[in-house]
């Protein structure tokens, strides 16, 4: 029998996931933290990334997508809280696709080309700051 | 005859009435379940960032953050006012506003300055009638509570408190006890309390990343959206509440009345025919055809 510690990860919205795994890898602002049981008590802001959880044995894993957020470790249990929250199904690729709909949105759109670049420059950096977590204070509803 | 067209006008204008008020009340019956909801789902989040904070408030971080900061005694103070943006709701607002009342009469006699960040339309109108420096608001957030609405408004206090311009931030809404009944609440959120916090379960001090000021700073400022956006989620709820029992006092209000209406028109009815009779049997009377 492996050890296990208690995860659970919470958004404001729900409950995403709660229950006991025997390592998860978290995506911190500086890097990937793989976290066992017993790890001394930290503390981390997230990155946008998956989230690994392994449930023990028999090995089951989960993923979640998140992009933001908080971690706080402790030797018996891991609790993240999230600002924002996509699962697995949803992934980023919807970002992508999202971001395709919304360039031919703009080129539909009657708009000068300077408009046009304008539009484009504060659509990327309002994607640029959601990639690199540069609000992770602001949370977005999913769905 | 006009009289009885008149009672029956007014019976139709009441009943309508009653109609409108009934469908309030349905409205409200529903909504109020989501928005019960919804406070339930953050429940585990906000406990865990109360939590959280409650162990930086008692730990001896080596890093001071400006949240927690003490400066007393207080000269110039922060108000967040919850109220809802439509009426129809009761005394809701009216009791949040007499609580506050007592609060603004007391740092006006102490001589506090005072700025207000207002949540709300009746809160707005409130404010303005008193004459409070008004530095933030958001009105029209509909039946959902969102963050991103409310992150912005408060970072203005949020950045007074920072920067000194304001001692202490206090918040002021109705808190949601059940259904009947709802409580006008007024709490110190800034400098952080103990008492708002609660105890923590132990003390150590945590291994930080990226660095101690980032991850304290933003894990307190966590805690204050939350907390605002908890107390914005309440008042939802206590407005819903409250409109639900106020529709439906009118509701039965309007049977009422209805019922009284009803009974004189019936009598002015009976009298009317009664006289008809009386006149017909008079008439033939009169011309000696009877008997």
């Amino acid at each position: 029998m492996k050890r296990v510690f208690q995860v659970e990860i919470v958004s404001l919205e729900r409950q995403i996931f709660s229950g006991p795994a025997s390592f998860v890898v978290i995506p911190g602002e500086l890097g990937d933290l793989g976290i066992l049981p017993g790890h001394a008590p930290l503390m981390a802001e997230l990155r946008p990334g998956w989230v690994r959880v392994d449930q023990g044995d028999p090995v089951a894993e989960e993923h979640f997508y998140v992009s933001g957020g908080a971690v706080e470790v402790q030797p018996e249990r891991v609790t993240l809280l999230l600002d924002f929250v996509l699962t697995e199904r949803e992934g980023p690729g919807r970002e992508d696709r999202d971001l395709q709909q919304a360039r031919e949105n703009l080129l539909r759109a009657r708009v000068s080309a300077l408009e046009y670049a304008q539009m484009e420059a504060a659509l990327y950096k309002a994607l640029n700051g959601l990639q690199s977590g540069q609000h992770p204070l602001r949370r977005k509803r999913i769905r | 005859m006009a009289n009885l067209q008149e009672i029956r006008g007014k019976i139709g204008t009441v009943r309508n009435l009653q109609k409108l008020t009934r469908a309030m009340e349905m409205v409200a019956r529903s909504k109020i379940g989501k928005i019960m909801m919804r406070m339930e789902a953050a429940r585990p989040f906000g406990e865990k960032v109360r939590i959280i904070a409650a162990h930086m408030h008692h730990a001896r971080l080596e890093y001071r953050s400006p949240y927690l900061a003490r400066r007393l005694p207080m000269k110039r103070v922060g108000l967040i006012l919850v109220t809802t943006d439509k009426g129809m709701c009761g005394g809701l607002n009216t009791r949040l506003f007499r609580q506050v009342g007592e609060y603004l009469r007391e740092w006006s006699r102490s001589g506090v300055a005072l700025e207000a960040c207002v949540i709300g339309n009746q809160g707005l109108s409130f404010m303005r009638r008193l004459g409070v420096p008004v530095v933030a608001q958001v009105v029209g957030l509909g039946d959902t509570p969102e963050m991103e609405q409310l992150v912005g408004p408060l970072g203005v206090v949020l950045k007074d408190f920072r920067e000194g311009r304001i001692d202490g931030l206090f918040v002021a809404y109705s808190h949601f006890v059940n259904v009947l009944v709802q409580r006008p609440v007024v709490e110190a959120l800034l400098p952080l309390s103990g008492e708002r916090l609660g105890a923590p379960a132990g003390s150590w001090d945590y291994l930080y990343e990226p660095d101690s000021p980032t991850v304290v700073d933003r894990m307190l400022r966590r805690y204050l959206e939350t907390s605002i956006w908890l107390a914005v989620a309440e008042n939802m709820a206590s407005e819903q509440g409250a409109r639900m029992m106020a529709m439906k006092a009118a509701s039965d209000n309007a049977r009422e009345a209805m019922e009284d209406l009803q009974h004189l028109y019936h009598r002015f009815r009976q009298e009317q025919i009664t006289r008809e009779l009386v006149e017909i049997t008079s008439g033939a009377a009169a011309t000696g055809g009877v008997g």
